[in-house]
């Protein structure tokens, strides 16, 4: 990942924040919506809401599917896998989500048959290049996890 | 992975009308077209692409723009990384 020192210099993010207690004009109030769990998570994580003017709230949005996918749906996924006929096939961002007794990239490295894709279409692929085995392409259904809002 | 990669079509493939292949950044790979296949599509029209499918055509200034866009950001070894990853081309 790029970018990672710049990030974690805390005189780097004071100047930042005192530039945006500057632009942040004092009759407005600013309210600023982010959809992905990353950002909710070190939002959270940095207490950055706490170096931000009173007059700008962030707002957490519903995130993107892998971020807020939960717990038992991986190890629904991870089961699976366990199979020996089975190839679980996911994005690279689900590899890393963790389920209870581990993430798929911890899984895949003790020995179950789970493979990175890019596009379903890779998914079909290994179907028909291995016609005597179960291909499983996992995906997360993100109108299960989210309700609309008034 | 969330974000669409802007793609030129440089070439159709003979005997698959489902595939064209995209250049980005000089990488050329396939990708499925059977979303826009209604809508017509020629050579070096710019599309943009994702999971494997070209999702929508756009028009070369908005490539540009969302190239510069990915540039920016960081992304575009990702984008490249994605499109050398497609294996079912």
């Amino acid at each position: 990942m790029k970018y990672v020192d710049e990030f974690r210099d805390a005189g780097l993010i004071r100047q930042a924040a005192a530039e945006i207690r500057r632009l942040a004009r004092p009759d407005r109030h600013y309210r600023l919506m982010e959809v992905c769990g990353g950002h909710t998570h070190a939002i959270y994580r940095f207490a950055l809401e706490d170096i931000l003017p009173d007059n700008i709230d962030l707002i957490h949005g519903p995130g993107c599917p892998v971020c807020v996918l939960p717990m038992g749906r991986v190890d629904d996924g991870l089961s699976l896998a366990a199979d020996p006929r089975v190839i679980l096939t996911a994005f690279g961002d689900m590899m890393r989500v963790p389920g209870r007794s581990g993430s798929p990239l911890e899984h895949k490295a003790r020995g179950a048959d789970i493979r990175m894709v890019y596009s379903p279409l890779d998914a079909l692929k290994l179907a028909q290049k291995y016609p005597d085995r179960e291909v499983v392409f996992s995906r997360s259904d993100s109108r299960r996890q989210h309700r609309p809002q008034r | 992975m969330c974000l669409a990669i802007p793609g030129k079509i440089v070439e159709f493939v003979v005997g698959q009308p489902h595939l064209a292949v995209i250049e980005v950044s000089g990488v050329r790979r396939k990708v499925n077209i059977d979303l826009l296949r209604e809508d017509g599509l020629t050579l070096s029209d710019w599309v943009l692409i994702h999971v494997g499918f070209a999702m929508s055509k756009i028009s070369p200034e908005h490539a540009q723009e969302q190239i510069s866009l990915l540039t920016m950001l960081g992304e575009e070894g990702e984008a490249v990384r994605e499109l050398e990853g497609y294996q079912f081309g």
